[in-house]
């Protein structure tokens, strides 16, 4: 379904060009979720601008790799042709529902927009289809709402509604850059509940970013988690939570809070030592190194950045010494 | 039941003027003066302004109720054409200047880069020369006339809205409903043309308006400086008469002039003050 090689995206910045996604490479096939996973500025959005094709032209661009939609190299199609791919085969939906939506258009205006820029409907055919949509989505008595303008809904709503317009001409695959991270929990869990439900119904693969593993453990089918513009673990859902073989993804996943009652009172919540570093400061050799409590002499660059390698059965893992690894052992 | 917020703009508009007095005065005022300027340029009021009808210098009376000037003409029919000559002139000067403000702004803001910097270099260079030398040296190149009045104000007001657009420009660029609207596949043009504009068209507006009057006031100055219309009374050539009449104690044509001026601006400012009311919902306080 869509695949991606070695993509490079790269920033010109004052301190010098930057890689903001390093060499990532993975496979979405067809009706299956993708979770990737990372902190602020780890390039889960650039590589989801990337496969967009919407990485702002002045300072950033693809420098190198393959994105294979349906056998169709995305990196090399022309401006208008991949017009003719954003919201029709492929689409997004973003962080901020407050601001994504137009101000001065109702919320059926919007809808119908993508319906007759990509399928030629007539705007009564696109009326009568914006308002299914919106039933789709689940907002109540859609007759009434397309007449709407954004600043009538709510933020859970405005996220139904982005979701309406990426969904308009049922697309082969749907990036989803962070869409509850400005929702209220319970909100949230309507929007994924949601999104898994019209997954199903109109069979499309779904790239979830996120930084919230909980989304990720509900949602996803299989997780790539990123640091510093690489990825550094890829495995199935269920192997990354029970045995993570990156320190990194094993610290995340010690990060989240958990609920024992008679111990909480004595227990910190682990964090992962200091932050990020910035782009032109990463480390040679595993950029991890230094807030890595397992680092040793081989992590330091002397033998090169750790590539990600099979760590145990279809789990991936950029590191030296893999916390699990199984392939060892049998 | 109706939606508070669904009422349409224009009749927010309207009832923010009808709910003041001085709003409906300047709503009257600018009505007015736009009806006069239309009839006066169809021939319908003052078509024989130019006649003789009395005494040269005839006071203020009941038959002529603003006098007459030196060679015996109505001054009252000369502040009709004059009307004329103002509406017109701010009319074809702000949508001029508008045009050319809103196209470079845009092109300026959106695209950046190389465009942005022309169009920058070209509004500091035309805001670094004084104001008045710029427009003396166009109006001598495009010799006397009406047609040449609009040309060099429309040519040099463009400069604020410009700036102005192209600031808004860049921050509604960058805006997350721009990138969704890339994100659905949407052109350069849509995006510029059904994305951002309307979100900036309150700005026009408001513009407009200011434009309007400040154009009427260059061409008083112009006309006065002896650089305006010739065959035709304005009020800047019954001011600048007034220069050797005011002396001699004929005070009419100059007060009736001034006194015309006076009225359409304050109504256009009041105009656009309501307008901005109206357009731009950050800086309402009710």
């Amino acid at each position: 379904m869509l695949s991606v090689k070695n993509l490079v995206t790269t920033f010109q910045t004052r301190q010098g060009s930057i890689k903001a996604v390093d060499n990532i490479s993975f496979d979405l096939p067809k009706g299956s979720t993708l979770g990737i996973v990372g902190e602020s500025g780890s390039g889960k959005s650039v590589t989801a601008l990337s496969i967009m094709r919407l990485i702002p032209k002045d300072t950033g661009k693809i420098l190198q790799g393959d994105i294979i939609f349906n056998g169709q190299n995305i990196t090399t199609l022309t401006e208008s042709g991949m017009r003719g791919m954003r919201g029709n085969k492929i689409s997004m939906i973003f962080q901020e529902p407050m601001t994504s939506l137009n101000p001065v258009f109702t919320v059926g205006n919007q809808i119908q927009e993508t319906l007759i820029l990509h399928q030629q409907l007539s705007l009564q055919q696109a009326q009568k289809k914006a308002i299914e949509l919106l039933q789709m989505v689940g907002i109540p008595s859609p007759e009434k709402r397309i007449k709407d303008y954004p600043h009538h809904l709510s933020g859970g709503m405005r996220q139904r509604v982005m979701i309406a317009i990426a969904l308009a001409c049922k697309p082969d695959i749907l990036i989803a850059d962070e869409p509850t991270t400005a929702l209220d929990v319970t909100i949230q869990a309507q929007i994924l509940d949601l999104l898994k439900n019209l997954q199903k119904e109109l069979a499309m693969s779904i790239i979830m970013i996120t930084h919230d593993l909980g989304v990720v453990a509900e949602f996803c089918d299989d997780v790539a988690v990123m640091y510093c513009g690489k990825i550094i673990e890829k495995a199935p859902i269920h192997q990354i939570f029970a045995q993570p073989q990156h320190p990194y993804t094993q610290g995340l996943i010690k990060s989240i809070p958990t609920f024992h009652p008679e111990k909480s009172h004595e227990q910190r919540l682990s964090t992962i030592p200091g932050t990020l570093p910035p782009f032109h400061e990463i480390p040679s050799g595993c950029s991890f190194q230094n807030r890595c409590q397992y680092a040793q002499e081989a992590c330091k660059g002397l033998q090169g950045t750790p590539p990600l390698a099979l760590a145990a059965q279809a789990h991936w893992a950029a590191c030296f010494y893999p916390l699990h690894p199984k392939t060892h052992q049998d | 039941m109706q939606h508070p917020y669904k009422t349409p703009l224009w009749k927010i508009f309207l009832r923010n003027i009808l709910t003041s007095k001085i709003n409906i005065f300047a709503l009257s005022i600018v009505c007015i003066s736009c009806l006069i300027a239309l009839c006066a340029a169809t021939g319908i009021l003052a078509n024989q302004w130019d006649v003789s009808i009395s005494d040269s210098h005839t006071p203020p009376s009941l038959q002529h109720i603003c006098g007459t000037d030196i060679l015996g003409r109505s001054v009252l029919d000369k502040l009709i054409k004059g009307t004329e000559v103002a509406m017109s002139t701010g009319f074809f000067v702000a949508t001029l200047s508008i045009i050319i403000g809103v196209v470079l702004g845009v092109l300026a803001g959106y695209f950046g880069g190389i465009v942005d910097t022309c169009v920058v270099w070209l509004y500091s260079t035309i805001t670094s020369i004084p104001n008045i030398m710029l427009l003396l040296s166009l109006t001598f190149i495009l010799g006397k006339g009406i047609v040449a009045i609009y040309i060099s104000l429309g040519v040099t007001m463009w400069v604020g809205i410009c700036r102005l657009i192209r600031g808004e420009v860049i921050k509604h660029k960058n805006r997350e409903y721009i990138l969704a609207a890339s994100a659905i596949g949407a052109s350069h043009f849509r995006k510029l043309w059904y994305h951002l504009l309307p979100n900036i068209w309150h700005i026009i507006i408001i513009q407009f308006a200011l434009i309007f009057q400040v154009a009427i006031k260059s061409e008083v100055m112009l006309s006065y400086l002896g650089l305006g219309i010739q065959n035709s009374p304005s009020w800047g050539t019954m001011i600048d008469e007034a220069k050797t009449e005011l002396i001699r104690g004929i005070w009419w044509p100059f007060t009736f002039a001034t006194l015309a001026m006076f009225l359409i601006v304050l109504a256009f400012n009041l105009l656009s003050d309501t307008l901005r009311d109206t357009l731009d919902p950050k800086l309402k306080k009710k």
